[in-house]
């Protein structure tokens, strides 16, 4: 169980960002391990689930809250799924990411500097890793938001020339 | 050829924490570095600490403080920004300036116009500048070894494919043809094989200084998380040097 104290906690997702192969396992983890703390998965969606404690599904309609109220986003898609305009999206506002390195997914994203690269291989283990440090260590999550920050803004829009 | 006395050198040292050391460095430095105007420029890259009157106050130095850490590329250049010195100078923070270190280098640059950037020997390094070392057991045996070491020959300076960004020493004009440090290699770790390609890709040389030596204690920054989450970093960063330019990261051993 991953605790953030008094301090409130979001991460963000989108039903498209989760590999299906994936997604039953990952939210029940997701589940567990948030569980009892202010630690929350929201999950943008129009499906309805099984509402579970600390997760939280919001329509799709209302997805320009995630921009604005994410702490960070956690991506896992498929890796023919190109993340590239999500990833550059949330680093312009600062938000850092957590995805895989599979795909272009860690094309945009610095481990350790604007986010966090998960091997999925070990995802479990390397979720907790990823959100306890952004939990817990509060300056290493301010350090990523404002890298994002400035890296989106640097690249936005740039990237292709680059990579 | 310009008398290293006559030149004006700008040394950047992106530091986070480990004040300790950076001061051991600076002095070491101040010592052992005649030449016109040494311009010392400290990136303090959101260290938790708050850095020794001492470097605070110290005229020869030019401070950046940044609120959080940006990276070794990004505060590298913010240094190499405001640098003013003909001769621009890399530095680790952990590093131990002995006498002639950086007359030598300069001395490497001066000798052919088609020589980009020099780095030293060193004890820990990569392969292409390592030498072996005696076992040191006081900063006074490094100091006589370095002492002992230094001395101008030219035969001892060679090419290489890449330099280790610990300490590169470039002129002013390379770094305004070549451009500044990548900085999407985020917080750290290729981006001195970045650098290097760059540079000979240019039409220059990459030369190790195999006359002069400089010691490394060999950075901690890094080990502060474990040894997996260092290893992402490397593969992600060898990864995106490999997109950008087509090609293995020259010089690159199996196992590194």
């Amino acid at each position: 169980m991953i605790s953030s104290g008094r301090r409130r906690f979001w991460i963000a997702t989108h039903e498209e960002w989760i590999r299906p192969s994936l997604k039953s396992e990952f939210f029940s983890y997701m589940g567990d391990i948030f569980r009892n703390s202010n630690c929350k998965l929201v999950c943008f969606t129009n499906k309805r689930s099984n509402q579970k404690q600390n997760i939280q599904y919001i329509p799709l309609a209302q997805s320009g809250r995630l921009w604005k109220e994410a702490h960070a986003v956690l991506t896992f898609a498929s890796p023919s799924t190109s993340m590239k305009g999500v990833h550059s999206k949330s680093l312009l506002h600062g938000i850092p990411v957590i995805t895989d390195d599979e795909g272009d997914h860690g094309y945009y994203v610095n481990h350790l500097y604007t986010g966090y690269i998960v091997d999925l291989r070990k995802w479990r283990e390397n979720l907790v890793s990823a959100v306890e440090m952004m939990v817990k260590e509060p300056s290493v999550w301010l350090t990523m938001r404002a890298n994002a920050k400035r890296m989106g803004k640097v690249y936005w829009g740039n990237w292709d020339e680059e990579v | 050829m310009r008398r290293f006395e006559d030149c004006s050198v700008s040394i950047i040292i992106p530091v986070r924490d480990e004040w300790v050391l950076t001061r051991e460095c600076v002095v070491r430095i101040l010592q052992h570095t005649k030449c016109r105007q040494v311009q010392i420029i400290l990136i303090n890259n959101g260290s938790q600490e708050n850095p020794p009157p001492f470097l605070l106050k110290h005229g020869s130095i030019t401070w950046i403080h940044n609120p959080w850490n940006r990276g070794f590329a990004s505060a590298t250049n913010q240094g190499l920004r405001i640098a003013t010195g003909d001769y621009l100078v890399c530095l680790n923070n952990d590093t131990r300036p002995g006498p002639h270190w950086l007359a030598q280098m300069i001395h490497v640059l001066q000798a052919s116009s088609q020589c980009g950037m020099v780095g030293p020997v060193s004890n820990r390094v990569i392969p292409e500048q390592k030498i072996p070392v005696p076992s040191f057991h006081s900063k006074a045996d490094i100091d006589t070894f370095t002492k002992e070491y230094n001395h101008t020959d030219s035969s001892k300076w060679r090419k290489s494919i890449r330099l280790s960004g610990f300490c590169l020493v470039f002129p002013r004009s390379i770094y305004e043809e070549i451009g500044e440090m990548d900085e999407r290699y985020g917080l750290g770790t290729y981006e001195d094989d970045d650098y290097s390609y760059r540079v000979r890709k240019a039409g220059y040389y990459c030369m190790v200084a195999g006359d002069t030596y400089l010691h490394h204690y060999g950075s901690q920054s890094f080990q502060k998380r474990p040894y997996q989450e260092f290893k992402k970093l490397l593969k992600q960063n060898r990864a995106y040097f490999i997109r950008k330019w087509g090609i293995s990261p020259p010089g690159e051993r199996k196992g590194e």
